[in-house]
């Protein structure tokens, strides 16, 4: 009994350190994403493998999950005879929330993992310490542009998953269901609001944006220089990016709602 | 973390000599270094020996600044480095060259841009010079057509040679090696061999390598530091070879019956 | 690196596509051109208000020109509810335009519809729609009409409160905002 005490007293020193780790970090990549030199051509590279390469699995996503939404909406309005609004619960619901979550949800698994699985190989295989040997602050060179491309990727991404899926919602709801083009545009653009909703979404993803480039980051410059120890990283990442994305979606969501 | 240690004496030409004063470290409960003292004479070829574990690796990235000891003092030169902060170590590693043990080089740039980034990072030089450069260097190593390549499709010894233009490419005063001849057949250790004594003649800068291969260090060694009991012991190859030093005995036996040996290998 | 071009030409292209995604869902669907600080503000005193909320629509003929910005009692004493509409402000409203709580279909949202009037005279920043229509609330109507019907005990008129028109003001609608 003793002991579960003293091992959980030890966790929450532990995180606590943790978390002052990370904010140092933090702090060090926006000092580094500010002052020169801005790498510019390593940005626009990552913003490759993070944004071009996560637009499939974005798309895809956010065809199918607007499909869904179509299909679930309409069945459950149809029972209140409110079935003309099926555009606007498929763009009400995919802008406000499941645009910026699912996106940073999925981003963090495809293009944060692969960051901190990088970063943590490059620390294992002593690149990392072979740029400070160059005088070079891997900070600066490797992880700054990563987290950069990881945040700013995001919103784009994230617009786009809300494209496709008010498409699929289309698809599913005039094409299949037989509700009227006209009203699924109408009901969508008369409910949708640029300040309440479409800018809360962007700044939605912009946060998490820069949740996911800093965790992924983070664990990957933190993990063991073994194999274990990247694998470890990678996991963690997701893992952690992906629960600082639904509480920090929780906060903005009650911030910004209360705000307008 | 102070101490007085020793002054670096007009003797010796004080640029590029290397100096540990007194060191201790020890990673949780393991005491790897209790003092330890040794120096590292400006432009000769030093060889840090000894057996698995014994540090080293550890002793090579004291002296790059990676890693910080407990009590004592770290000279390059006439400069201290233990307790600078990072940002002033990192000046100082200008005058350093490091080669890793798999080359750690970046595996997401071409040779070319791994070579040419000391470079591009601290020279404001013209693309066409840093080619040139570059290309020098590779001829100095002897490599011919990898510009192009990257790191994953090069052969061990091939990295090894990258690694060490990279290093060479700021023209450091000190060389920091950490156990060239890794992975390589026999061959090919002959030749880093030879190409590492060249450089070190054509250049003159000092040359501090840790090693497992006996015999190349007979062979190539001016100074040997010989690792043991949290301390080290200095001399040349031959007084390594006359030593009555039981821990030394035991440690050339060892070697002499394994398969690191001299000259057949 | 040869493999630079290609990929640069793809992350213009996600970078643009992406963009462009943005500004659809701002400007098309958002309607952020109009709102905006810049707008043109008007306010109207209305006896009840229904289920009328911050940021319900604003319609002339069926074309949403603005937004509810803040509902309030009226400043004046008449305990009225005072709202307060951002409008686009290219819009020239005659000042003798009238402003009604309308609903969508039978049983959807509520908004308010400007129906402008002949006037030569605008109305200016931050003046008010003197001509209002209250909102029809639902079991008042029902209320009614279950009166004009039975003739008989008119007071309980089913569910919640339907009197007729006897309680001012209340609540009706089940407060539905958007």
């Amino acid at each position: 009994m003793f002991e579960l005490i003293r091992d959980v007293g030890w966790r929450t020193v532990e995180n606590v350190h943790g978390l002052g780790g990370i904010t140092r970090f933090g702090s060090r990549l926006v000092l580094e994403t500010l002052a020169p030199p801005y790498r510019l051509r390593r940005v626009l590279d990552e913003l490759y493998n993070t944004g071009v390469l996560s637009l499939a699995i974005v798309c895809a996503s956010g065809t199918a999950v607007g499909l869904v939404l179509g299909l679930q909406g309409y069945n459950t309005l149809v029972r209140f005879g409110a079935e003309q609004s099926v555009g606007a619960v498929v763009g009400l619901s995919l802008v406000r929330e499941l645009g910026p979550v699912l996106t940073a949800l999925l981003v963090t698994g495809r293009a944060g993992s692969a960051v901190a699985a990088e970063i943590g190989a490059m620390v294992a295989t002593e690149q990392l310490d072979g740029l400070r040997m160059m005088s070079v602050d891997p900070i600066d060179f490797v992880t700054q542009p990563k987290a950069l491309a990881l945040a700013l990727a995001m919103p784009l991404l994230s617009a786009l998953f809300i494209v496709f899926g008010l498409f699929g919602g289309y698809l599913v709801a005039v094409g299949l269901l037989g509700v009227d083009a006209g009203t699924y545009v109408s009901s969508l653009e008369n409910n949708i609001d640029f300040r309440n909703d479409v800018l809360g979404s962007i700044l939605k993803s912009l946060v998490f944006g820069a949740l996911v480039g800093l965790v992924a980051t983070w664990r990957g410059y933190t993990s063991a220089p073994n194999a274990a120890g990247v694998s470890r990283a990678t996991t963690g990442a997701v893992v952690q990016a992906s629960v600082a994305t639904l509480m920090f979606d929780y906060v903005i969501t009650a911030l910004w709602g209360v705000g307008v | 973390m102070t101490s007085p240690g020793l002054r670096p004496d007009a003797a010796n030409p004080p640029h590029s000599r290397v100096d540990v004063v007194s060191v201790r470290l020890a990673f949780g409960e393991r005491r790897v270094f209790d003092g330890l003292s040794c120096r590292f004479s400006a432009s000769k070829i030093s060889v840090i020996l000894g057996a698995s574990g014994v540090g080293k690796s550890t002793l090579l990235r004291l002296m790059a600044g990676l890693q910080r000891p407990d009590y004592g003092d770290i000279w390059i030169g006439e400069q201290e480095i233990s307790r600078l902060s990072e940002r002033q170590v990192r000046r100082v590693r200008r005058r350093l060259g490091m080669m890793f043990q798999g080359g750690a080089l970046l595996d997401s740039m071409s040779v070319f841009d791994n070579v040419a980034l000391p470079l591009r990072e601290h020279t404001k030089l013209h693309e066409k010079e840093i080619s040139e450069r570059v290309h020098g260097q590779f001829e100095a190593v002897g490599l011919k057509r990898v510009d192009a390549l990257l790191p994953g499709q090069l052969s061990g010894g091939m990295k090894k040679r990258v690694a060490l233009a990279r290093a060479m490419i700021t023209e450091p005063d000190v060389l920091l090696i950490d156990e060239p001849f890794s992975g390589l057949d026999p061959l090919a250790v002959r030749l880093i061999e030879a190409l590492l004594v060249e450089v070190n003649h054509a250049k003159g800068l000092t040359m501090i390598l840790t090693n497992h291969h006996i015999g190349s260090t007979m062979r190539m060694a001016d100074e040997v530091v010989f690792l043991v009991d949290g301390g080290a012991i200095s001399g040349t190859v031959r007084e390594l070879k006359e030593s009555i030093d039981p821990r030394i005995q035991r440690f050339l036996q060892a070697a002499g019956t394994g398969p690191a040996l001299e000259d057949a290998s | 690196m040869s493999r630079s071009p290609i990929r640069d030409l793809l992350v213009g292209v996600f970078v643009l596509s992406g963009l462009a995604a943005l500004a659809y869902l701002s400007i098309q669907l958002g309607g952020a051109a109009y709102v905006g600080p810049g707008g043109l503000h008007l306010y109207a005193n209305f006896d009840e208000i229904g289920g009328l909320a911050k940021r319900s629509p604003v319609v002339i003929g069926g074309v949403k020109v603005g937004q509810v910005t803040k509902i309030e009692l009226s400043h004046d004493g008449s305990f009225r509810a005072r709202v307060t509409m951002d409008i686009d402000r290219n819009l020239k409203l005659p000042d003798d335009t009238q402003a009604a709580v309308l609903t969508q279909g039978v049983l959807g949202n509520q908004y308010v519809g400007l129906s402008p009037g002949g006037s030569e005279t605008f109305l200016s920043e931050g003046s008010e729609i003197p001509y209002t229509q209250s909102a029809v609330v639902m079991e008042r109507l029902i209320g009614k009409l279950i009166q004009s019907i039975g003739g008989g005990s008119g007071g309980s008129g089913g569910g919640s409160g339907g009197g007729s028109g006897g309680d001012a003001n209340k609540p009706a609608g089940g407060g539905k905002g958007s």
